[in-house]
């Protein structure tokens, strides 16, 4: 299986956590491409600011994984064809090469910019788990942008626990990264099972981990919550009490402190009961102290995460011109005729379709109606969350589709003549239907995988992605609330 | 379709308010076909976008970014900026330390 764009020559150290970066996170030397034809032949000049984390706290870092061209296919609920790969545990479905690579066990984690939840989606029909932390916690310094107000760096892992130690070494401020928390450090924390063990991981004051400390604590198997503000007030040594007295869960034997008693989850109603399996909410309540709620403006989800993302990534590629890096085309009189000659060849179908919908949405004649408009809503949406009424809200996943079928595929005919150079592409699977139409857009169709994962995004929430009762959950906590994620995970 | 996005425009793209209007402020060039393909996609996304014209949101702010941002100036300290090379290395054409592009006049 070629999960690679790029894969490093390295020796990884005995016991070393092996991470793969998605090609949107860009590592100094080496090719950066988001998945696009575009930026061909672009090598980054610098090292993302978590590829340094990385580095500095000994995480073996293997390589750049094949992804969508910039993930625009996700917000068209439709798989991308053309840099993915299948997976060894699900063979049926393409997958991105960086949640391939993790199931597969070629690496523990995988850093992935997942905007419209597709590899959060991806990483659960696979068994594995997707953290994604709260928007502005992760510096995005050398990411590829996409959109702008949602890209934020997450995790693919084997367990919760290798998720939330990695995320414990990336977040913190970042000067460099001009939208972030300033001071607030991160509310989840490890440590040791023992206290007063050497190595325990702690963050700086600066909310950043120690870098020295890193590599030990990467061993432990111990995750704890960490109570922010407004918490319970335990000590450490209550908190490592807990955790030896926890339950076990998770592939590695990993252990979790039982939820507190008094965990709430919400459960929104009305997006459950437009799902199929009503036994995840049964398993939910056995399990938790539930609340339900109606999720208001739910049915606009996908309408308004297509309207702002388009309108960002379209804004965000207009850097693309053949100018200053990556891919130009040949034959042109003209300037005019350089940018989009170069454009044209070198985008996706789906990209393609994202720079339109954003140029039509931003539009004078428009811009009232749909941007402004979903911009609106989107404040609506946030401030229609109660998190004095419950702790944590639980969302369904869109679950496996039928053996053999792609959710939707760009018409084979519009398939780029000839992939990048030095690119190793996958045949697309033979199985795909090439005329299926976008899903979801209508007002009466079914959750798509868009909508369900869109509230954290929208709302800039901290959320994980969890295997649960055969299928999978994702619980979204409040703003800087990861430790409630934590307590979720049992 | 009513209440469209999308209004018929002229053939040669003058009309901005038309499917070939958006494709030229993408800077696209778009074959036939993939045109053809492209516009209905885009005609179907617009029905469903219209849809949020149920929805009232009275005098709610739009909401730009989920972070309350205020403008700060950083340190006036200088910074190591890339070198000249390094900005023109991965550039498709250069000349003599500059990208070269087209003649504009």
């Amino acid at each position: 299986l070629d999960y690679f764009v790029t894969q490093y020559s390295i020796d990884s150290p005995p016991g070393a956590v092996r991470a793969v970066l998605e090609d949107t996170i860009m590592q100094k030397n080496y090719p950066a491409t988001a998945g696009s034809k575009i930026l061909e032949n672009f090598i980054s000049p610098l090292d993302a600011t978590v590829i340094t984390k990385l580095e500095m706290a000994g995480v073996s870092i293997l390589g750049k994984t094949k992804t969508d061209e910039f993930g625009a296919a996700g917000l068209f609920n439709a798989a991308g064809l053309f840099y993915t790969v299948e997976c060894g545990t699900n063979n049926s479905i393409p997958v991105s090469g960086a949640v391939a690579a993790v199931a597969d066990g070629v690496a523990e984690i995988a850093l992935c910019n997942d905007y419209t939840g597709m590899i959060s989606e991806q990483a659960n029909r696979n068994g594995l788990y997707y953290i994604h932390p709260t928007y502005g916690t992760v510096s995005r310094y050398g990411l590829i942008p996409a959109v702008s107000s949602m890209d934020q760096i997450g995790v693919v892992c084997r367990t919760p626990a290798d998720g939330f130690r990695i995320l414990e070494i990336i977040a913190g401020y970042d000067p460099k990264d001009g939208a972030m928390f300033s001071k607030a450090a991160p509310q989840y924390a490890m440590r040791k099972a023992k206290p007063g063990d050497e190595g325990t991981a702690t963050p700086c004051a600066d909310g950043n981990p120690k870098p020295e400390n890193m590599q030990s604590a990467m061993r432990e198997n111990v995750l704890v919550a960490k109570r922010g503000g407004g918490g319970t007030g335990e000590s450490e040594d209550e908190e490592s009490a807990k955790c030896e007295g926890g339950g076990t869960a998770g592939t590695g034997g990993t252990k979790y402190r039982t939820p507190d008693s008094g965990l709430r989850i919400g459960i929104p109603v009305n997006v459950f009961s437009q799902g199929q399996d009503t036994s995840v909410i049964a398993e939910l309540r056995r399990n938790y102290k539930t609340v339900d709620f109606e999720l208001k403006y739910f049915d606009v989800f996908a309408q308004v995460m297509q309207i702002l993302c388009c309108a960002e990534l379209s804004n965000n590629i207009t850097r693309y011109d053949g100018i200053k890096f990556g891919y130009r085309a040949a034959g042109f009189r003209n300037l005019h005729e350089l940018y989009t000659k170069t454009r044209t060849e070198a985008f996706g179908y789906y990209t393609k379709l994202a720079a339109i919908t954003g140029a039509m949405v931003l539009a004078k004649e428009n811009y009232s109606r749909y941007y402004d408009k979903a911009m609106r809503i989107r404040r609506l949406i946030t401030e229609s969350l109660d998190f004095t009424a419950y702790d944590a809200i639980v969302m369904p996943c869109a679950g496996v589709p039928p053996t053999g079928t792609a959710l939707n595929a760009p018409p084979t005919s519009l398939a780029p003549d000839s992939p990048p150079t030095g690119f190793a592409l996958d045949a697309p699977p033979t199985s795909l239907a090439p005329d299926s139409p976008p899903t979801g857009f209508a007002p009466d169709a079914p959750p798509t995988s868009l909508a369900l994962y869109a509230l954290s995004r929208l709302c800039g929430l901290p959320s994980a992605t969890v295997p649960f009762s055969g299928g999978g959950v994702t619980f979204i906590a409040d703003r800087l609330r990861e430790d409630v994620l934590i307590q979720c995970i049992h | 379709m009513t209440n469209s996005g999308i209004t018929g425009g002229e053939p040669d793209g003058s009309d901005k308010a038309s499917f070939r209007g958006y494709e030229e402020v993408a800077m696209l060039d778009l074959q036939d076909d993939e045109r053809q393909l492209l516009e209905k996609q885009i005609k179907e996304l617009n029905d469903a976008f219209d849809t949020l014209g149920l929805i009232d949101t009275g005098d709610t702010a739009p909401l730009v970014t989920t972070l309350e941002l205020k403008n700060v100036f950083r340190e006036d300290i200088a910074m190591a900026p890339f070198s000249r090379d390094e900005l023109l290395a991965s550039a498709p054409d250069r000349h003599d330390g500059y990208f070269r592009v087209p003649e504009t006049i």
